[in-house]
């Protein structure tokens, strides 16, 4: 994978140092959210490893459960030696060849899974990451999760604080046209369509949900760095990975 | 829900998101970028005329109306900004038109004002091999590369300024070097008493 001076996913210690903590209830919390940030980009590098869709998910399955939280990975992990991302994959790749030795990947798993893999649909993902490199599909797929976390938090966030139509602009002038790749409509034709009083409004409302959508994202890839100056950095590492890819 | 959105999006799009992060916040920039970029192509796409008194806003030649300046009477100013045959007096009084227009007509007008200023330097820089002005051509440089990283810049004056910025690049480093060796001289500099142009 490529990047600058540190590439994206570089740590992940602070949760690391969290999942050490003595308290059960907190450590089983910062366990289940580093498998749940991390079980999409670990099936799909394993699909673009060469591997069937159902071996995919049984190693994946067989990883978490045998390796991550049957060996109690996170607790071995070593800051001094790298990058998380690096330690998480040598394990992986370990795994998946001890896998094929002993043909053990759908030993002693729990009937059913660590994680939800049955209803998970690759298809859009294995579309778009059919060109990469397995490991900059792991980034790839991490960075799409990440912005799914991201943006859903915002949205549940709007609608609780009675910001709705907030979200309802923000999404039409800022999220929409970049999915779609289309020029933004007019800030006079938002307001006409949605029945917001004037432009200087519906400009308020989107600096709004912007703010919101910045705080979170830097929230989240706060947890993965070692100090706040490293937050912004970050993600500019990740926007020049994602930017290098071929597909559009 | 944002959650059937994102998968499958591809890599760009997703680095285009992340970009939200780095969002000033101003919104309303984009219709304003628009705007410009709109202005600027009218301007570019209207011919060059001779005489303004019937379009006092369009285009420049308000005072020469030399043969030189007539050849080129209904071509369109993008055109021969960007064309490698302008002669080198049209391109020297587009300049000269080009700064009077940068004043008191509003920023988004200074900004198409600018462009032209800076794209006739760019043609006789290299077409003509000289420089039409007393900028430095490391400053110049720095000109032209902001230039080019407007977002509201048509695609062949990006790449006039890009060619453009490579030869001050180049002139500069032949420069340097010389200045060094003679201590005794100083650098030019600009007058006081000049305008600044900003971008």
């Amino acid at each position: 994978m490529g990047g600058g001076r540190s590439v994206f996913l570089k740590t992940r210690w602070s949760d690391i140092r969290n999942a050490r903590t003595s308290n059960e209830a907190r450590q089983r919390d910062v366990v289940d959210g580093l498998i749940r940030s991390y079980w999409k980009p670990v099936y799909c590098y394993l699909r673009r490893k060469g591997h069937a869709n159902a071996l995919a998910k049984d190693l994946t399955q067989g990883f978490f459960h045998n390796v991550v939280l049957g060996r109690n990975l996170f607790e071995r992990a070593d800051e001094t030696k790298g990058r998380f991302r690096t330690f998480l994959l040598t394990a992986l790749n370990r795994y998946v060849t001890s896998a094929y030795r002993h043909k053990i990947a759908e030993k002693r798993r729990p009937k059913d899974g660590v994680v939800s893999l049955e209803d998970f649909d690759e298809t859009p993902l294995a579309a778009t990451a059919k060109t990469m490199s397995p490991d900059d599909a792991f980034t790839y797929v991490w960075a799409s999760v990440l912005l799914q976390e991201v943006l859903a938090e915002v949205e549940q966030r709007c609608s609780r604080d009675d910001k709705a139509l907030h979200w309802q602009v923000f999404h039409a002038r800022i999220l929409g046209p970049i999915m779609a790749g289309a020029e933004p409509e007019s800030l006079a034709g938002l307001c006409k369509r949605l029945g917001i009083e004037n432009t200087a409004k519906a400009a308020n409302m989107i600096v709004t949900v912007k703010r919101r959508f910045q705080a979170a994202i830097k929230d989240r890839v706060r947890r993965y760095v070692d100090s706040d100056e490293e937050v912004e950095q970050e993600i500019r590492d990740l926007m020049k990975i994602l930017s290098k890819q071929r597909a559009s | 829900m944002a959650k059937n959105w994102i998968l499958g999006l591809g890599p760009k799009k997703l680095a285009r998101l992340l970009g939200i992060t780095f969002d000033s916040g101003k919104e309303g920039k984009h219709d304003s970028e628009q705007t410009i970029a709109q202005m600027l192509d009218a301007r570019l796409a209207c011919p060059l005329l001779p005489d303004t008194t019937a379009l006092q806003d369009v285009p420049l030649m308000t005072d020469q109306k030399g043969d030189d300046v007539e050849r080129y009477s209904g071509v369109p100013l993008g055109d021969v900004l960007t064309a490698s045959k302008t002669d080198f007096a049209t391109i020297k009084e587009i300049r000269r038109c080009a700064k009077k227009m940068t004043r008191g007509k509003g920023p988004k007008a200074e900004h198409v004002a600018v462009t032209i200023y800076f794209a006739a330097i760019a043609n006789a820089l290299l077409f003509h091999q000289a420089k039409i002005t007393s900028y430095s051509y490391g400053s110049l440089e720095i000109s032209f590369n902001k230039l080019v990283e407007k977002r509201w810049m048509p695609r062949r004056l990006r790449r006039l300024f890009v060619d453009a910025a490579r030869v001050c690049r180049n002139r500069s480093q032949e420069i340097e070097p010389q200045q060094r060796l003679l201590p005794g001289k100083k650098r030019p500099t600009r007058s006081s008493s000049s305008r600044q142009m900003t971008i």
